[in-house]
């Protein structure tokens, strides 16, 4: 149990800093970035059997964060009267200049399903390149480049729908 | 690199990230800092990234250090030293890194963050209505809206994405088992503690043991009882599903009635149980 606990210690200790900023960067907030990078952590922790070792591990926590932050997303969306938010989306109906919009990228990325929407965010907001988002999501590059353009042309039919 | 975002070349957040954790001497550091003397966007996210480690360091790391040092384990098991999320952020702590920098040379030290790092202020008040017999209490605690109450055992509405937390505060100091699992109208089942496996696990007594993460409520409408089941020896989990199967096939009237299980089959180390009743639903939260 004391190797485990170390091997955790050194993940945080590692790659905290890394994680609370990547959870900042989703969430847009210092509390709740706090509380993600803890939540992180936990999930961490409870699967610490299979963390991989060296530049893995970051794409490995990097991915449980942000699969946790975007959860967060739709889970505050749906409290809050969901997508009607989307309603309040900018009236420029070009996706990729769109999706070059934090917020906007959220509220899409929140009523996506989840591994499209985890892949266009990574590939579309944080700007890592498909066989980059491949590696982190451990899945092929083909996957990757049909879940984006999938997201894409959903992302373009919901707003259409909605300004419409 | 991403070339593909308005036609420009530019490194993903990623990127910045592997080559602020490899250091300077590394071939993608080198090769970042040489894009960054010409590109302003990077440069700015390189920046924010800089910024948001060192926020890190000196108010988010800190803070879980403070609660460290404030509180003591009392086992090394890395269950019990999960972190805490819920419930009101304290005031602000900022303490200098020089006071806290020589802890993150012990891994253990960070281990011990990680597990005290409470910010949670809300729940320490004891449920004195959730007392049954033995000497274990089970306090329900309810979040949202920012702010955190506790649930009385008899029930509560409470509103789809609510997020509830349980805490379990023991006087004895023998070894005990707990598990923490739900049955809804449904007959769905849930196990909340321990977080895997097939069986109950010890948790450190005595003291307050706080379920590591919240369960967030669904949409799924009728009530869904919660108990909290200590025994002197792990408890299968699937003879406990049985009974709580049992229970919900005589309907939700039973399952709002039902404080105690039936839990023969476990051969007398059951020592005791507590539960609490939650009722779903998107309407008023005050106790039907």
């Amino acid at each position: 149990m004391e190797a485990f606990d170390d091997r955790l210690a050194q993940l945080y200790q590692r790659y905290g800093g890394a994680i609370y900023a990547r959870c900042y960067c989703i969430l847009n907030n210092k509390a709740a970035a706090e509380d993600a990078t803890q939540e992180t952590f936990l999930r961490v922790h409870r699967h610490l059997e299979r963390a991989p070792d060296t530049e893995d591990a970051l794409r490995w926590i990097y991915r449980i964060a942000t699969n946790y932050c975007l959860n967060e997303i739709r889970n505050q969306m749906s409290r809050s009267g969901a997508v009607e938010t989307i309603s309040l989306l900018s009236q420029d109906l070009e996706p990729e200049n769109q999706l070059l919009d934090r917020d906007l990228g959220r509220r899409l990325v929140a009523v996506a399903p989840e591994p499209m929407g985890v892949a266009a965010w990574l590939h579309l907001v944080d700007g890592m390149d498909q066989a980059e988002v491949a590696k982190v999501l451990g899945v092929s590059r083909r996957t990757v480049v049909s879940y984006v353009s999938t997201f894409v042309r959903n992302a373009q039919k919901f707003i259409t729908r909605s300004v419409a | 690199m991403n070339d593909s975002i308005n036609g420009t070349t530019h490194f993903s957040t990623f990127d910045l990230e592997l080559s602020l954790l490899e250091g300077e001497s590394s071939l993608k550091h080198r090769k970042i800092a040489a894009h960054l003397q010409g590109c302003a966007q990077c440069r700015d996210a390189m920046a924010e990234l800089k910024r948001l480690h060192s926020e890190f360091e000196t108010s988010v790391l800190p803070r879980a250090l403070l609660n460290a040092r404030s509180e003591q384990p009392t086992t090394n098991s890395g269950l019990s030293l999960l972190p805490r999320t819920f419930g009101s952020r304290p005031t602000p702590w900022h303490l200098h890194p020089a006071v806290w920098a020589p802890a993150l040379a012990s891994a253990a030290a960070i281990v011990l963050a990680l597990g005290l790092g409470s910010r949670d202020t809300g729940p320490t008040q004891p449920a004195a209505d959730l007392q049954a017999k033995g000497d274990a209490q089970l306090s329900t605690y309810i979040h949202e809206g920012g702010t955190t109450r506790q649930l009385p055992s008899t029930g509560v509405g409470a509103r789809a994405g609510d997020e509830v937390r349980f805490v379990l505060t023991t006087t004895s100091s023998r070894t005990r088992y707990l598990l923490l699992i739900s049955v809804e109208s449904t007959g769905k089942t849930n196990v909340y503690w321990p977080p895997s496996g097939e069986r109950n696990s010890a948790i450190r007594a005595p003291g307050r043991f706080e379920v590591p993460g919240s369960i967030v409520l669904d949409d799924a409408p009728g009530p869904e009882r919660v108990f909290a089941l200590l025994s002197s020896l792990p408890l299968e989990t699937a003879v406990v599903e049985t009974a709580l199967a049992a229970l919900a096939r005589n309907g939700t009237d039973a399952i709002r009635a039902t404080e105690v299980l039936d839990l023969t089959p476990t051969g007398g180390s059951l020592t005791e149980q507590h539960s609490v009743l939650l009722k779903h639903g998107s309407g008023a939260r005050h106790p039907e």
